[in-house]
């Protein structure tokens, strides 16, 4: 911490070299005087032979290697200068960079908000999505019978829910009116993902139901954007579509609505045929079930096939045919969400890493060879060889000429990053609305993922540095 | 002979330095009397040489300063020297050694 000291103790540094050299000064001036010369004299005198203070001052610091920053700031704007004269090959260091970062961080940050944040319910691993999967109909969804005859499949599930992402509401009472994402489901809804309100309760099974009061939950988003975080908000009515709503609670922040995170108020879903007709209109529904412990989705997807076998052989003939070739379909929730952008994103993740890679391997390349290559040993090491040897030549320690390499690497590298920065921000933006459960800006991921491509950078520019520290300055300055 | 004189110091003034700084804590107003004083006016260091020497050999840790009260009252920035400082001392003192043996060497068998 040699060097952080000093830069707090600068000021009290440059009032001691003051106070050095005029201590010297003044004893110069004194001894004159005890030589016997007049005072003004003596004065003059030992003036003359200091010379210039302020030069006197400045090659005294310029001794001291010590002061890191003010190196680092020289460093900074040397390699500026350097790259300044280096246009194409700064436009091509940087241009790759940019896009090696820009790729890898936004779909680092997408892969991460994707694949790896847990999903925000209870026990997640034991959800599964199920569904029967219609190959000709290319349908996956439950019929609204189908949905009650397997909540009765208890040696599969503990529970089954059906929910429906999908209206939107027309909110009106509140300012101007707005359109809200809407989902229903049915009342167990929240006991199956394990979700409790962070005020209020979630739906009682007379309230799914066709006929009864209005009653609605809020995201904890809709809560503080719409409602200004009303903490009174629990029982007021609130008019959507013209009908009015009784808000009964406010979901925690975390929660996310299944298969569109987007959905702001919830109302029961109040399914009510359980039995088969073709007389009455039968809704499709999408259903989620919490596994009994131990039960494979394999092992309830064949459970949820048998009895579907049963509960078709009571269908009408016309419908009973339809039904032919149909699967059941129990997938674990995570891979229902998320599962079919999983390959895809990791080829991409690859992909753009590679490009990374291939970026820094670029830059290592071009601090190398940059310049015209002269004789043998130079050209064998490059511009940069011949550089780093005379400076060496010149009495500079090899601490300082790896500095000053890997400095005008940073600034290559610093300067790739608040391109690809913003590119990655944009494209994550783009992707955010495009799949399911990405966020567009996650700053963990962001600061993780530019402090890992710092140090590859670093490695990059540090790997010619130690290539070119090895030229033998004397052959060096030859050929300069 | 002024010139030659002053390039022939520049090389051998951090030796000189440490090797006054070595008899005890010194100032660097004293430094440069003493080198003057011992080197019989032949040497005079100019203070934009002595300083920057004095603050880059402290800067390597071969010396170390300090403030304190000098010989007339005033505090003084004094130097002394370090362990490092002192075995860097040998080191330029065998290869003077070898160096002024060498010179002296060729001198006479050049005769």
């Amino acid at each position: 911490m040699h060097w952080l000291r000093r830069i707090f103790h600068k000021e009290q540094a440059e009032k001691h070299l003051d106070a050095e050299l005029r201590f010297h000064l003044e004893r110069q001036v004194s001894d004159y005087v005890a030589a016997g010369m007049p005072p003004e004299e003596a004065r003059r005198r030992a003036h003359l032979d200091f010379g210039g203070l302020e030069s006197i001052k400045q090659q005294t610091r310029e001794a001291r290697r010590g002061n890191f920053i003010e190196i680092l700031r020289q460093d900074v704007r040397y390699g500026f200068r350097m790259l300044g004269k280096n246009p194409g090959f700064t436009t091509v260091a940087v241009l790759t960079l940019a896009l090696g970062i820009g790729g890898t961080t936004a779909i680092f940050s997408v892969v991460s908000s994707a694949l790896l944040r847990p999903l925000p319910y209870h026990d997640p691993a034991q959800l599964v999505w199920v569904a029967d999967e219609n190959p000709r109909a290319h349908m996956t969804v439950v019929l609204e019978s189908d949905y009650f005859a397997y909540q009765q499949l208890k040696g599969a599930f503990q529970d089954v829910a059906a929910y429906e992402p999908g209206e939107t509401h027309a909110l009106t009472g509140f300012g101007d009116a707005v359109r809200l994402n809407g989902g229903a489901v049915t009342y167990n809804f929240f006991d199956v993902l394990g979700v409790l309100p962070q005020m209020g309760r979630s739906f009682l099974p007379e309230e799914d139901r066709a006929g009864v009061a209005h009653t609605v939950l809020l995201t904890d988003a809709c809560w503080r954007q719409h409602f200004s975080s009303d903490p009174h908000i629990i029982g007021r009515s609130i008019a959507l579509d013209n009908e009015s709503y009784s808000v009964i609670g406010v979901l925690p922040p975390q929660f996310e609505f299944l298969d569109n995170p987007r959905i702001e108020v919830i109302v029961p879903l109040a399914l009510q045929n359980r039995e088969i007709s073709i007389t009455k209109p039968m809704r499709l529904v999408r259903a989620v079930a919490r596994l009994r412990q131990g039960i494979t989705p394999l092992a309830a997807a064949a459970n949820v096939d048998a009895a579907n076998q049963r509960i078709w052989a009571g269908y009408p003939p016309s419908w009973a045919g339809m039904m032919e070739g149909t699967r059941a379909q129990v997938l674990p929730l995570r891979e229902h969400l998320v599962g079919k952008a999983q390959p895809a994103l990791l080829v991409l993740l690859a992909a753009v890493a590679s490009v990374l890679l291939i970026a820094c391997l670029n830059i290592a390349n071009l601090q190398l060879a940059r310049g015209v290559s002269r004789e043998k040993e130079i050209a064998i090491r490059g511009a940069l060889g011949a550089e780093v040897a005379i400076r060496m030549a010149l009495g500079a320690e090899p601490r300082d000429v790896l500095w000053m390499i890997l400095s005008r690497g940073l600034v290559l590298a610093a300067t790739g990053l608040v391109f690809g920065l913003t590119g990655a921000f944009a494209l994550t933006r783009l992707l955010g609305t495009l799949l399911y459960r990405v966020r567009p800006s996650d700053p963990a991921t962001f600061v993780g993922v530019t402090l890992a491509l710092l140090a590859v950078a670093l490695a990059a520019c540090w790997i010619p540095a130690r290539r070119a520290m090895r030229v033998d300055p004397m052959v060096a300055l030859r050929y300069e | 002979m002024t010139q030659e004189k002053s390039e022939f110091l520049k090389g051998t003034l951090d030796m000189l330095i440490l090797k006054i700084v070595a008899l005890g804590p010194i100032h660097g107003y004293a430094i440069s009397q003493r080198i003057q004083q011992i080197s019989k006016d032949f040497f005079q260091v100019p203070q934009g040489s002595l300083y920057p020497a004095l603050h880059r050999l402290e800067d390597r840790g071969w010396l170390a300063g300090d403030w304190r009260e000098s010989e007339t009252g005033r505090e003084a920035k004094f130097y002394a020297l370090t362990r490092k400082g002192r075995r860097q001392l040998e080191t330029e003192l065998v290869y003077w050694e070898r160096l002024s043996d060498a010179v002296a060497l060729i001198l006479r068998t050049a005769e």
